[in-house]
């Protein structure tokens, strides 16, 4: 009976869904193997962070401690290199986010165990452990598994497990004393900082509503950039609404635009001309908005809706505010 | 004929009138030598260029353009004032030699020009004084008045000035020659001929004492001799230069059309320079130097460049006077201090004088040295402000891109080249044979990077595969084995990169035996005609297909009967580059029932479509419309409902054009290959 | 201001369809292109930046083989100052940990106040090297750096965060940053540019010059086995009423984790 670590990610008071989606899974493993779920949450004043996850874990350890108010990977990777030692748990889960992959490999030198980021899936196999991830843009899948070691780190990506409850448990909290009073802080945390949505850069964005033709007019556009906005996403175009001046060129995608590679590309009323597919070519998955079901981007598209976009494009924001209110 | 004044035999304040002429020609004439010099001092540091080829070639282009001035009348009117001040000057040169020599000798007269030769002439330059002074007054009303646009500078105000002034002085010196030979009349000297100018000249001076008209005789005189060193000297200052250089300039004139200079002529290998192309003014070719000289502000070029008509950064003339006056600036004249730049160089060009987009904003078809009277060259200009645009990293991101997907896949779509002859699957009627090590085919058929890999170009190279396939010919492609010309990369300015391409595409051509390349587009036509080493018999489709059309092994059987109206668009790379204008319009006017506009702007004067190069890879902002966009409107002004082009992006462009424009329904664009094998 | 990148030579593989060789762990690579990785080439360019401003040198270093070397002549064409090759015959034996393990080693030896890594590598995805790196050789880090300016012996840095957030830091130096793409804008090298790199210096150290013992390097992870995703046919399309597509479009966008 061993014990799983998720490790808590949470920013500015709120804790980060990809929390939730760890402690699933960890919840889910433990089921199938017998191991307990042990959260390991680090900050300031966090006891409503605890609360929201104390249905979800069997233990939650807890360090509260003033120098732990903004996230520092080195401290981090002190406290949770400690407990690994004293617990020594099967699996070590931490969020692949930014946070996450700087700490986790640090973590994996520091304590000596192996790691495999930005998982997918985890299996065990004859008592082994399978991490499933993807390469070259997610045009491959691999299996991998791990040297023979009293634990394993893994980097879980988020958005792939649920982020339901699951098993019914209580959690033990337990609060422990920040062990490293005398730890230099080398790296001081200055400010949090919103980046500027002035000059934008589509090649950055993770999710991309792009409009083209069949927009029809410049008075119609406002659509599309409600539904980007519902969706934290970025609106992009293709070239002809570059041609008519009703968005600027920075946004165009295509041979003579920009190559993007976002993880969802939604294409609103585009028919999927080579050029524009050209700067696609990286994009993760692609929904296609289009009223012709002939339209050339529905054999590049993973999924599509043949429909009259001025009909369905509210319906989708609706549901995606809805979604999120939720 | 003598003369009843004698200039030389003057005195004025005891000084004989021959030492006056003398001072007055050598003192000219030294100035002038002065002046040369300097200009000289520019082209010192130039680069060198190779133009003493093919003299007798350059002898006869001479002889048209330089001194029949061919490509005056292209502007009608003021073309043919032009070629009559031209003509009147050159009538001229005798006189004025002439009546130097009056001022240094009494009675002096020209071998052979003393008896009726010399009279003949007489009355020949009187006739031609009209004509010039004429055309000169004509030219002044037309400047002040009708205020042509294309002498309109788009930065900065145009040095109008210069015009009005040199006009005024050549009809002053008509004017003056023509009053010295009016009073002379009137003071008895005696003419074979009857002399129009002269003699209108002498009622108007009728009535003026003996003395008096002699005082008017002299006066005209000494001016006009003064006024010729003035003009001389003034010729340098301006674009009046041209008078002088214009001649040279159009026999050291660009033979081979088409082809972009090498980097430097006497380097071979580029790795052995330190840097690449022009930063600087001395590092353009003293050829292209002696081009900033010869500028005559016409306005031509601009007037017929694509970019400058919609509204691109880009006005080929003042891209010239630009650079002309830094050069002067930075050698001066009359001062010992150069302004902008060291005595020994140049200001970096662009920053200073040119901005980058106004440099990619050129498609390089050719318009502007189509037009140029004198046959400044711009082409190779814009290529190496390119060079050392590339190599000092001064691109644009969406460049950068493609330019590693051609080093990296051999195409600008970044697609893997074992892929690049898949299209050929697609075609179930004909099989395409892919070269192989030791096969002997008659035609290579280029197919090049867009027909391999754009659906609607592909659709063009299946058409000429069909067409092959029909007349029998036997053919093969290169396949996986071939890469992407590299027009595009050498005309962007990247060299080294253009230098890889050809050397991969020479290594697959050495595999296989083949008598004569055809291609799909002009651009590769081009390149592979006029760029790469070796001498292969490389074609355009439309040259290749057009005696077999002819000859019968091709013949439409089906004719069109759509209603459709089709004008035939003159791609640059075919027509102006390489004169190829009438194949393809035979082989569109050989489908039966087809009917047939020209538009305003054909042949010569074709209107770009907006590029295969540049434009393919990057936008410029600035515009006021595309390209395509105002050659459709040009093509639906004929009253056309068809656009048959001979290029892919020439229809590529069209296609988006005719969209953008809201044509569509209204206007189509197809290839002339794909419309031609829609027949048979 | 002495920097030391570490670069790695990746695949070109965005319009590929890849194939996977025939022992299940990897792809066949005998018909791609190979390109710099997009994270290196942002991280080389922020360094000749740096150097720019403040003097100083750049060293590119690498991983591989003789193929491998392209990537280090293209830094050094940026305007790297030289360029150290670490030649282990098949890099396929080692995972994340052993490469970390040999550039750490030799970084060890060389001058530098700052370390850059790219965040990620182009094929594996993995974003591992960098902080390990960081780790064994006890300096200071930050990840997905967007903006670097230094000041009296500190990098003020910005990370990216989700959601278009920032996080500015103060780090002493030395220290390894890993740089996140869109930091600047990597100048271009033209190929005569990178032939003339050529004559700068490049240096090739082998396993035995580093005097790492095999165990150390021997891999934590270890590939399986790789495999296509499963086929599809064009695209899905989402069928119903407005409701039901617009709860399975909201399904997706949450699986692809992009509804936060």
């Amino acid at each position: 009976m061993s014990e799983l670590f998720v490790i808590v990610e949470h920013r500015l008071g709120e804790i980060r869904e990809i929390t939730f989606e760890m402690l699933w899974k960890a919840g889910e493993l433990a089921q199938e193997h017998s191991h307990t779920v042990t959260a390991i949450l680090l900050g300031h004043e966090v006891n409503p962070i605890a609360e929201s996850i104390s249905d979800r874990a069997d233990k939650i350890i807890i360090f509260d401690d003033e120098r732990l108010k903004n996230f520092n990977a080195d401290i981090y990777k002190e406290a949770i290199a400690g407990l690994i030692e004293e617990s020594k748990p099967t699996l070590t889960l931490i969020g692949n986010t930014s946070w996450g992959m700087e700490l986790a490999p640090c973590l994996a030198v520091r304590a000596g165990l192996p790691l495999a980021t930005d998982c997918i899936d985890i299996m065990f196999k004859d008592d082994k452990i399978i991490a499933q991830r993807q390469m070259y843009s997610g045009k491959i899948f691999s299996n991998v598994s791990f040297a023979s070691s009293a634990g394993y780190i893994l980097t879980i990506r988020s958005g792939v497990f649920s982020k339901d409850r699951i098993g019914d448990r209580q959690a033990e909290i337990v609060k422990k004393d920040f062990p490293l009073k005398d730890v230099p802080l080398k790296k001081d945390f200055i400010e949090f900082v919103e980046t500027a949505a002035g000059d934008i850069d589509i090649t950055q964005a993770e999710l991309l509503v792009s409009v083209g033709r069949g927009i029809g007019e410049e008075e119609n556009i406002p659509l599309v950039k409600e539904l980007a906005e519902a969706l934290n996403g970025v609106v992009s175009c293709s070239r002809p609404i570059v041609d008519k001046n009703w968005l600027p060129k920075y946004l165009q995608v295509g041979t003579s635009g920009k190559s993007v590679s976002p993880k969802v590309y939604i294409a609103v009323g585009i028919s999927g001309a080579f050029q524009h597919l050209a700067g696609i070519s990286g994009a993760g998955t692609i929904i296609a908005i289009n009223k012709d079901p002939k339209a050339p981007i529905f054999r590049t598209a993973d999924y599509g809706i043949v429909d009259d976009l001025f009909k369905i494009l509210p319906v989708l924001k609706d549901k995606v505010l809805e979604t999120k209110k939720g | 004929m003598h003369y009843k004044v004698q200039p030389a035999l003057e005195h004025y304040l005891g000084i004989p009138g021959f030492l006056i002429t003398l001072f007055i020609l050598l003192g000219g004439l030294a100035l002038f030598l002065y002046i040369i010099y300097k200009r000289y001092l520019l082209l010192r540091p130039a680069k060198p260029d190779l133009r003493l080829d093919s003299l007798w070639h350059r002898f006869y282009d001479l002889i048209v353009y330089g001194i029949l001035q061919k490509r005056q009348p292209r502007y009608l009117w003021i073309g043919i004032l032009h070629i009559l001040i031209f003509w009147g000057f050159v009538a001229l040169a005798l006189r004025t030699t002439t009546l130097y020599g009056l001022g240094l000798k009494a009675e002096f007269v020209l071998p052979f020009m003393g008896g009726s030769l010399g009279e003949f002439y007489h009355l020949l330059k009187d006739i031609f004084e009209i004509m010039v002074l004429f055309a000169c007054i004509a030219a002044i009303l037309r400047r002040a008045i009708s205020r042509p646009a294309r002498y309109e500078f788009k930065h900065g105000k145009a040095h109008k000035f210069h015009a009005y002034l040199v006009l005024g002085l050549i009809s002053f010196l008509m004017v003056t020659d023509i009053a010295m030979d009016g009073s002379g009349i009137l003071l008895g000297e005696d003419r074979a001929y009857w002399l129009p100018a002269a003699q209108s000249a002498s009622y108007l001076l009728n009535g003026l004492g003996q003395d008096t008209l002699k005082t008017v005789y002299l006066w005209n005189y000494w001016l006009h001799i003064l006024s010729i060193m003035v003009f001389l000297n003034y010729l340098p200052l301006g674009k009046h230069f041209h008078i002088i250089t214009a001649i040279p300039n159009v026999f050291l004139r660009k033979l081979n059309k088409g082809s972009i200079k090498p980097p430097r002529w006497d380097v071979e290998n580029i790795e052995d320079l330190d840097s690449l192309g022009v930063e600087r003014v001395e590092d353009f070719t003293w050829k292209h130097i002696l081009d900033f000289y010869t500028c005559t502000e016409c306005g031509r070029c601009s007037d017929n460049c694509p970019a400058n008509t919609v509204g691109r950064p880009l006005s080929p003339m003042e891209v010239t006077l630009k650079i002309r006056d830094h050069a002067y600036e930075s050698k001066p004249i009359f001062s010992l201090a150069g302004k902008g730049g060291s005595q020994d160089q140049g200001l970096p060009l662009i920053g200073n004088v040119l901005e980058p987009d106004e440099i990619w904003s050129c498609t390089t078809c050719g318009a502007c040295e189509e037009e140029c009277p004198v046959f400044i060259e711009y082409i190779d200009k814009m290529v190496d402000l390119r060079r050392h645009m590339v190599e000092s990293a001064m691109i644009p991101k969406d460049f950068q891109d493609a330019l590693l997907r051609f080093e990296k896949t051999g195409n600008p779509f970044g697609k893997p080249p074992a892929k690049r002859a898949d299209w050929v699957n697609e075609l179930d009627d004909v099989s395409v044979k892919i070269l192989e090590e030791g096969d002997e085919v008659d035609v290579l058929y280029f197919v090049d990077s867009y027909a391999s890999f754009d659906p609607q170009i592909q659709q063009v190279a299946m058409a000429i595969v069909r067409g092959l396939n029909k007349a029998g010919v036997a053919f093969g492609i290169l396949g996986p084995g071939e890469s992407d010309s590299a027009h595009q990369v050498r005309r962007l300015g990247e060299e080294g990169l253009f230098q890889f391409l050809v050397e991969e595409n020479m290594e697959a051509f050495k595999t296989c035996s083949f008598k004569e390349i055809v291609t799909t587009d002009p651009h590769a036509f081009n390149t592979l005609k006029n760029d790469y080493p070796g001498n292969w018999i490389v074609k355009h489709y439309t040259e290749f297909f057009l005696p077999l059309i002819e000859s019968g092994r091709l013949k439409p059987t089906k004719s069109l009967d759509n209603g459709g109206i089709y004008t035939y668009h003159d791609p640059c790379y075919l027509g102006r580059h390489n004169d190829i204008y009438e194949a393809p319009r035979k082989i569109l006017a050989s489908i039966p029932g087809i009917r047939i506009v020209e538009m305003e702007r054909n042949r010569d004067r074709s209107f770009c479509c907006g590029g295969g190069d540049v434009n393919l890879f990057y936008d410029i902002e600035e515009e006021e419309m595309r390209m395509g966009e105002k050659r459709v409107a040009m093509a639906h002004e004929a009253g056309a409902t068809v656009i048959v082009t001979a290029c892919p992006f020439c229809l590529l462009n069209f296609d988006d054009a005719i969209k953008t424009s809201g044509l569509e329904g209204e206007m189509k664009v197809v290839d002339l290959m794909e419309l031609f094998v829609s027949t048979i | 201001m002495d920097i030391v990148v570490c670069v790695k030579r990746v695949p070109l593989t965005e319009e590929v369809d890849l194939v996977i060789d025939e022992q299940k762990k990897g792809i066949k690579k005998d018909q791609l292109a190979f390109v710099l990785n997009d994270w290196d080439n942002y991280a080389i360019e922020e360094a000749i930046l740096l150097k720019e401003k403040h003097g100083g040198t750049v060293t590119a270093i690498t991983v591989g083989n003789e193929d491998d070397e392209e990537v280090l002549r293209r830094s050094l064409a940026m305007g790297a100052d030289r360029a150290v090759r670490i030649e282990v015959g098949d890099t396929s034996r080692f995972d994340s940990f052993g490469i970390s393990k040999m550039l750490s080693r030799v970084v060890k030896d060389l001058p530098f106040d700052l370390v850059f890594t790219g965040v990620l590598a182009d094929d594996d995805y993995c974003g591992m090297v960098g902080m390990m790196m960081a780790e064994q050789l006890g300096i200071d880090h930050a990840n997905m750096v967007t903006a670097i300016e230094i000041e009296d012996g500190k990098a003020r840095t910005t990370s990216e965060l989700e959601g278009g957030l920032g996080e500015v830091s103060l780090i002493e130096l030395p220290a390894l940053l890993a740089i996140q793409t869109g930091i600047n804008e990597p100048r271009y090298v033209s190929i005569l540019g990178i032939r003339k790199a050529a004559k700068k210096e490049l240096k090739i150290m082998d396993l035995s010059d580093l005097g790492i013992p095999d165990e150390e390097l021997s891999p934590r992870a270890i590939i399986d086995e790789v495999y296509l995703p499963p086929e599809t046919e064009g695209a899905q399309i989402l069928a119903g009423d407005p409701d039901k597509i617009a709860s399975d479009f909201v399904e997706i966008l949450t699986k692809k984790g992009v509804m936060e």
